[in-house]
């Protein structure tokens, strides 16, 4: 069979029928409309995903889309010439604004401070862009098709394509291909109502002849290239995933790693690394021998002696590099849950030169268990340390909270030699006042005399500890041991002071079957996020 | 229920909702693991065993015989212990003592087969304080009289329940989300309820509800309420949006294995008031291990395991004049032996004790007087090698789905603070039919694959991928799990509260109500009556 090469853009290029072309004008309006949802799904669904409060998120997205829906409307009017033109030029834009939206947003999000605006932004000029589309499709129609006919028939497939849109989203779309894919998979349909329009709509008898030949080509290339940066796009989706999920740390990810509790990420800005564990900071090179001179010191200096030492968590060796400060210390034990952690600080050359090869030191004993099942391990009744640091990611789970418990602290309380000194790294006695506290109140109710202190770490800022023996105890003056950066005796003795907005308020102990922890740490620090 | 397919199971067992969206998708791989529970409905065992010779050697003597070695035997041996009274024996016709409060050690931690909590004792209840103290479950109480205290773990650690309710998790088991203010009004009053009947003066001055239920009050004023099924008196306070009844329709299927419908009103407000001690609080923590109640079980076999006789199964009592005799029957060896007793304890389920039992002459046995109804169940525990997916909020003690015919499932590795990895839950699916006959029925009628499809598509709702964690499900269908207290179920029990001659009985049934303080009750008590009646040296009694 030989198809007949069209002649020029006089006549129907594609040899279309009258009716056909009306029907193909139909589907178009099912696809647009069916896309337009899904845009607006799209934008609703990251919303709500990054910002969280998803009823809030949606019906902000919703409220801005449809009132751009009545902009587009109401902007149509303005259009009066070479509508075909305009209703193609709209698709390719519709195609890339709205295709390329949820990449866009994720990240806006990672890269930038301005994402509402953005996320408002892209929203409106989608909605804007599909408010125009249905008008001009009516009048294109009108030509055509009796009004009353046509505003029935358009509206129900503008209808129809809203319903198989949301289905198609939540059942279909979202899970198989995720958000990014899903509004590029749309754009592409847009784009391709676009280029497949140049085809029937222009060959109108009675409509305008006045596009051209080349002027058709020249929508057809754009068209193209609209067309084929989507499918790029949608080829490396994953790749945009990813970026924007990693550049939601500040500086550049040297190192990223799913370990099976945790998503262990090194950043590097021009003078420092950081470590990131679930996307929280856990130190930044630049201050944190701050944090961990006075996580360690402390303890050292008020315990009786120095040679069995246990650290709970501290995967990283920092906190064990200062303990290898004292000469007396014979051997030492940490638990980490995670051999990700222990071996990345320990393999990866940046954390290894900071940790000084702690985690290699032959008195070093690393164990890989979770601490509470490690330490309530009845075979282990009778070993106990002098000095115990213990330094856990901040209570913000239930899996966490336990390891602030008067049950754990009992436990921790019965592995401490008489005489010994213990210390817990406690969250921010500003930021999480409550928490703080909390922490505190919890040791002594598990027979704990305490010393809360706190330093300033730029990077965190103001960072709270809890120092503890089992015998009622002064305060230390100084830290008996070199070399420090930050400690001496007279900033020893400042650690114990608080200021006002750090006193503290009336809290609960924190148990195992209340967890008031994780309540007091999740409402306080929402505050400041 | 042969011939049916894998649609019209999940229609039967979790509704067509569910079936429609499970079928729609490929059929679950076949799972490992195994059925197990053939053992337990002794009846079948029973009836083959029955009317076998005894054997012409002369029969063995025994101060007290003990039959059955669930949680109410044990406790009549662990009370006979401590007063220092040895000579008994327990007969047990399981591998492994424990009845229905059994548990599992093959696993990343010990998980229950059946009772997974108690809640914790009130004072009122003596038995029960000195059992949990000894076993280092209490705080040393500050001073005398006080109230006992939980050791912080052995209470269920936070968060202890959760709901899967509308696509998504919410902690606590009341479904919050969504509910109006009249269904928040209507759950505030079903508790000022509560806590009216926690107040109410009654012609004994005893407590309306207390556990053990021995020590609740007989005024007829409050016993008639056994004469109302729970549904109807909750018509009655006018109780009758959505949320609160299937608020309470779980608390009755998760206690007792019954629908609202079929509870007695007794029973199901006995359930919530009985739990709270004084007006305006909160209900009595519950305690817990890993292997749930199996832990109490441990720890009374730790104090009578040279005196009990597992895999032995007693087949006839003869109740005589002076003694009792009993035969023996060795599952392992597969022989009799015939035993003399002076008294027996007989703690095993009562719908067995008609086959076992010989009436003595001249007098009504107390199985003619009264009939007691089992409900069926099936547990299954499931072995995964991580923890589910989970959207909402996180894995808790109990996890629990809104429209679910189970009552979802425990996690064993909470009470054991392990979090991450490998874990086991213990999933309970109560088949609550108004006839027990026919429940048993359609429990015995599914083979272990075809329990999978169901526990499956059940939690896969709430679990994406779950599949691809399980490593075995193992299945055990208790065919006579616990009595029911169904509606007039407080008389029937009556009858079992007094000796039959020398037969004394325990077991949870003589409650009508399958909890561990109604077992141990009974099973403290006929040791204590057996000691007094045999002029032991005086001691305190605990019942
Ligand atoms: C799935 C399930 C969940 C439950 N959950 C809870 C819970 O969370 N909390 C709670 O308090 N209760 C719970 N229960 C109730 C539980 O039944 C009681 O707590 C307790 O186990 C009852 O103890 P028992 O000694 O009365 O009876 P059983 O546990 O039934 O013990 C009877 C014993 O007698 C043996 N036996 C029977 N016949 C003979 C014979 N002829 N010769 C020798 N031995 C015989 C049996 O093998 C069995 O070991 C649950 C029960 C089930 C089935």
């Amino acid at each position: 069979m030989v198809i007949e090469e069209p002649e020029k853009g006089e006549q129907s290029p594609a040899g279309l029928s009258a009716r056909t072309a009306t029907w193909l004008l139909f589907a178009t309006v099912l696809v647009i409309a069916t896309a337009g949802i899904v845009y607006e799904l799209v934008a609703g669904a990251i919303a709500s995903y990054v910002l969280g409060d998803s009823v809030t998120q949606f019906s902000l997205v919703i409220g801005v889309y449809l009132s751009a829906l009545g902009v587009g409307s109401y902007l149509s009017k303005f259009i009066d010439e070479k509508l075909e033109r305009a209703f193609v030029e709209i698709e390719f834009a519709t195609a890339l604004v709205g295709g390329l939206s949820a990449p866009i947003l994720f990240l806006s999000f990672a890269y930038t401070r301005a994402f509402p605006i953005i996320l408002y932004g892209t929203v409106g000029l989608v909605g804007t862009l599909v408010g125009l589309e249905l008008p001009l499709l009516i009048r294109l129609l009108k030509q055509r098709i009796e009004l009353k006919d046509l505003l029935a028939r358009a509206l129900s497939f503008d209808y129809l394509g809203a319903l198989i849109g949301s289905l198609l989203f939540s059942l279909v779309l979202v899970p198989r291909l995720g958000l990014v894919r899903t509004s590029l998979l749309f754009g592409l349909l847009n784009a391709l109502v676009g280029i497949a329009s140049t085809y029937f709509i222009f060959s109108e008898p009675g409509g305008p002849r006045s596009s051209s030949g080349t002027g058709l080509r020249g929508a057809r290339i754009r068209g193209a290239f609209v067309a084929a940066i989507l499918v790029v796009c949608f080829v490396q989706a994953d790749r945009v995933t990813t970026l924007s999920e990693e550049e939601i740390y500040a500086d550049e990810v040297i190192f990223a790693k799913q370990s099976a509790y945790q998503r262990i990420v090194v950043t590097h800005s021009s003078s420092s690394y950081q470590l990131f564990l679930n996307g929280n900071l856990q130190f930044s090179s630049g201050d944190e021998y701050r944090y961990h001179e006075a996580l360690v010191h402390p303890p050292f200096a008020a315990a009786a002696s120095h040679r069995r030492v246990l650290v709970l968590g501290g995967g990283d060796g920092l906190a064990a590099r200062e303990i290898l400060k004292y000469p007396d210390v014979e051997s030492i034990t940490l638990v980490d849950i995670d051999p990700d952690m222990t071996k990345t600080s320990d393999k990866m050359p940046v954390l290894r030169s900071l940790n000084e090869g702690s985690l290699h030191d032959p008195k070093m004993h690393i164990v890989h268990e979770d601490a509470m099942v490690w330490i309530a391990d009845p075979s282990r009744r009778d070993v106990q340390f002098d000095v115990i640091i213990i330094d856990f990611p901040d209570p913000n789970n239930y899996a966490l909270g336990k390891l602030y418990t008067t049950r754990f602290y009992s436990l921790v309380r019965e592995k401490l030699a008489d005489g010994g000194a213990l210390t817990v790294q406690a969250t921010s006695p500003l930021f999480a006042r409550s928490a703080f506290w909390c922490i505190a109140r919890t040791m002594e109710a598990a027979h704990l005399a305490t010393r809360p202190y706190h330093v300033a770490v730029p990077s965190f800022g103001e960072w709270g500890y809890v120092l503890a023996k089992k015998e009622a105890f002064e305060p230390p003056i100084d830290a008996h041991v070199s070399p420090l950066r930050f400690l001496d005796a007279k900033a020893m003795q400042a650690l114990f002071i608080f200021s006002k907005d750090m006193s503290e308020p009336p809290v609960e102990v924190n148990r195992l079957n209340n967890q008031m922890l994780v309540q007091y740490y999740e409402r306080e620090w929402k505050k400041w996020n | 229920m042969i011939g049916l397919t894998r649609r019209q199971i999940l229609e039967a067992f979790l509704a067509l909702p569910v079936a429609s969206a499970a079928c729609k998708r490929p059929a679950p791989r076949v799972f490992a693991g195994e059925i197990r529970g053939a053992r337990v409905d002794v009846g079948h065992e029973l009836r083959k065993a029955s009317r076998a010779p005894w054997p012409t050697t002369p029969p063995k003597k025994i101060g007290t015989a003990i039959v059955g070695g669930g949680p109410s035997g044990l406790s009549a041996a662990w009370r006979f212990e401590r007063l220092g009274y040895a000579d008994y024996m327990v007969f047990d016709l399981e591998e492994r003592a424990g009845g229905t409060s059994q548990f599992g050690t093959d696993g990343v931690v010990p998980y229950p087969w059946g009772a997974h909590y108690v809640p914790l004792p009130t004072a009122n209840n003596p038995a029960l304080v000195t059992l949990l103290t000894e076993m280092g479950a209490l705080e040393k109480p500050k001073k005398d009289g006080d109230e006992p205290e939980g050791r912080e773990e052995c209470l269920i650690r936070d968060p202890e329940e959760r709901l899967f309710y509308m696509g998504k998790w919410y902690e606590g088991l009341y479904p919050r989300a969504g509910a109006t203010a009249d269904d928040l009004d209507e759950l505030a009053r079903f508790q000022k309820k509560i806590d009216e009947f926690v107040a109410k003066k009654t012609s004994d001055a005893r407590r309306p509800f207390s556990i053990p239920l021995a020590t609740a009050t007989e005024d007829p004023a409050i016993l008639a309420l056994d004469q109302v099924p729970l549904a109807d008196w909750l018509k009655e306070q006018n109780l009758k949006g959505d949320r609160l009844r299937w608020f309470v329709d779980y608390g009755c299927r998760d206690d007792y294995g019954l629908s609202l419908a079929d509870t007695s009103a007794y029973a199901g407000l006995f359930y919530y008031a009985s739990r709270v001690n004084h007006v305006g609080e909160e209900t009595q923590d519950f305690l817990s291990w890993p292997n749930g109640n199996g832990h109490i079980v441990e720890h009374l076999l730790s104090v009578t395991a040279q005196r009990v006789r597992p895999s032995t199964l007693v087949t006839e009592i003869i109740p005589g004049e002076k003694d009792v005799r009993l035969l023996a029957w060795d599952t392992r060896t597969n022989s009799l032996e015939s035993y003399v007793a002076d008294e027996v304890i007989f703690a095993a389920p009562k719908f067995t004790a008609k086959h076992v039992v010989r009436p003595l002459p001249g007098v009504t046995p107390p199985w003619e007087q009264s009939s007691l109804d089992y409900g069926a169940w099936m547990v299954a525990n499931i072995h995964l090698s991580g923890r589910p997916e989970t959207r909402g909020f996180p894995l808790a003690w109990d996890n629990v789905l809104y429209d679910s015919p189970s009552l979802g499932y425990v996690v064993a590795t909470h009470q054991a603070l392990r979090d991450h990895g490998p874990t086991v839950l213990t999933y309970y699916y109560p088949l609550v039919d108004h006839d027990a006959r026919k429940a048993r029925e359609r429990l015995l009628a599914l083979t272990h694959e075809e329990w999978c499809h169901v526990i499956v598509a059940d939690l896969r709702r709430a679990h994406v991928g779950l599949e691809e964690l399980i490593e075995r499900i193992d299945i055990n269908r208790w065919g006579h799990a616990m009595a029911r207290p169904t509606v007039g179920a407080m008389k029937q029990r009556l009858a079992y509260t007094k000796p039959y001659g020398r037969i004394h009985f325990a077991h949870s049934d003589t409650s009508s109500m399958g909890l561990f303080e109604e077992a141990q009750h009974w099973g403290v008590r006929a040791a204590e009556e057996i000691l007094l009646g045999r002029g032991h040296p005086s001691f305190g009694r605990l019942t």
